[in-house]
């Protein structure tokens, strides 16, 4: 993980975001759309919106839809909305409302 | 995660942004934004690209750069390529930086908003004077309203008073109307009738003139 796409502590962020091959990390708000290959939402982030990755990993609070091929959920992660994974995996703690399918 | 990645958010190269960007005091730009930013470093790294109304205290420029930007200092490396509009206080240009832009320096704004200052001022005293003027108009109102109480309580006072010493009660009113209205007009009044007759005695002395003019004039008229 040399580079990366990191919306900071703080950051408050409203749009569309392409991340292109590298990761995104959000210990921020960001209020959109996100495409990305690896989409990693922090412990204080907060995401508002639509969510594409191959791969997630959530410990902070997430609102809207998220659409994955793998999903993660770690004991602090929140998620509120629909939620479309391959595979996942929810960590103990974790909280999770709304609706959950396949990707495919 | 947070030892990793600081407090400083990155658009990483090949990521595109398109929004709005809030509350950051430190953003390095890899990939492609087009946002206002509002902070207080901003790095556009080789190969970024950021197009829009920029706000920063500190800017490193070394990929493309498209917008308005109010900067403290600058510095553009080689790689830089900037257009558009740029306010900055200081400046560094390194060799090969590429501008096609309009380069402002600070202090010509500074200059616009004291002029707007001074004229603010000018307005103000404007209003100033005018109510001033409002004000004088009133009091010269009031001023002729005390003249009309005055001379109203000064008509009794002569009855009273009465017969025998009408011009001693007539002085006492005029007395009253002088105070009131100005006392330094009185004052030159007083001193006219019989110093100007002076002065123009002298005057003729000085000449070598004696009793000239309209006793002269008249003599041959009654000879004739």
């Amino acid at each position: 993980m040399d580079e990366f796409t990191h919306i900071s502590n703080g950051m408050e962020i409203e749009g569309n975001l392409n991340g292109g091959d590298l990761p995104v990390i959000v210990d921020g708000r960001f209020t959109g759309e996100i495409h990305a290959e690896k989409v990693i939402l922090g412990e204080y982030g907060l995401f508002v919106g639509k969510l594409f990755a191959a791969h997630v990993e959530i410990s902070g609070q997430f609102n809207g839809e998220l659409v994955c091929d793998i999903l993660n959920v770690a004991a602090t992660g929140k998620i509120d909305g629909s939620v479309k994974a391959d595979t996942l995996s929810i960590d103990l703690g974790a909280e999770v409302m709304g609706s959950i399918g396949r990707a495919t | 995660m947070d030892k990793l990645t600081g407090n400083k958010a990155v658009i990483a190269s090949g990521a595109n942004f398109k929004g709005q960007i809030k509350n950051t005091p430190s953003i390095e730009i890899n990939g492609t934004v087009e946002a206002d930013i509002n902070a207080e470093k901003l790095t556009i790294g080789e190969g970024g690209k950021f197009v829009g109304a920029a706000n920063v205290e500190l800017v490193v420029i070394s990929g493309h750069y498209d917008g308005n930007m109010d900067a403290g200092s600058i510095w553009a490396t080689a790689t830089a390529e900037i257009s558009g509009k740029i306010q900055y206080k200081t400046i560094q240009l390194d060799r090969g930086a590429a501008l096609n832009c309009r380069f402002i320096h600070n202090w010509k704004q500074e200059k616009i908003t004291s002029k707007k200052n001074d004229d603010v001022v000018a307005k103000k005293g404007s209003l100033n004077t005018g109510d001033i003027d409002i004000a004088s108009h009133e009091t010269k109102d009031k001023i002729t309203e005390i003249d009309k109480t005055n001379k109203k309580s000064a008509k009794p006072k002569e009855k009273e008073e009465a017969a025998g010493d009408e011009p001693k009660s007539a002085m006492n009113a005029f007395d009253a109307q002088g105070r009131s209205d100005n006392s330094d007009f009185r004052l030159f009044a007083d001193r006219s009738k019989k110093e100007v007759v002076d002065d123009k005695q002298l005057r003729g002395k000085r000449l070598g003139i004696f009793k000239f003019g309209s006793r002269a004039a008249k003599l041959p008229d009654a000879q004739g």
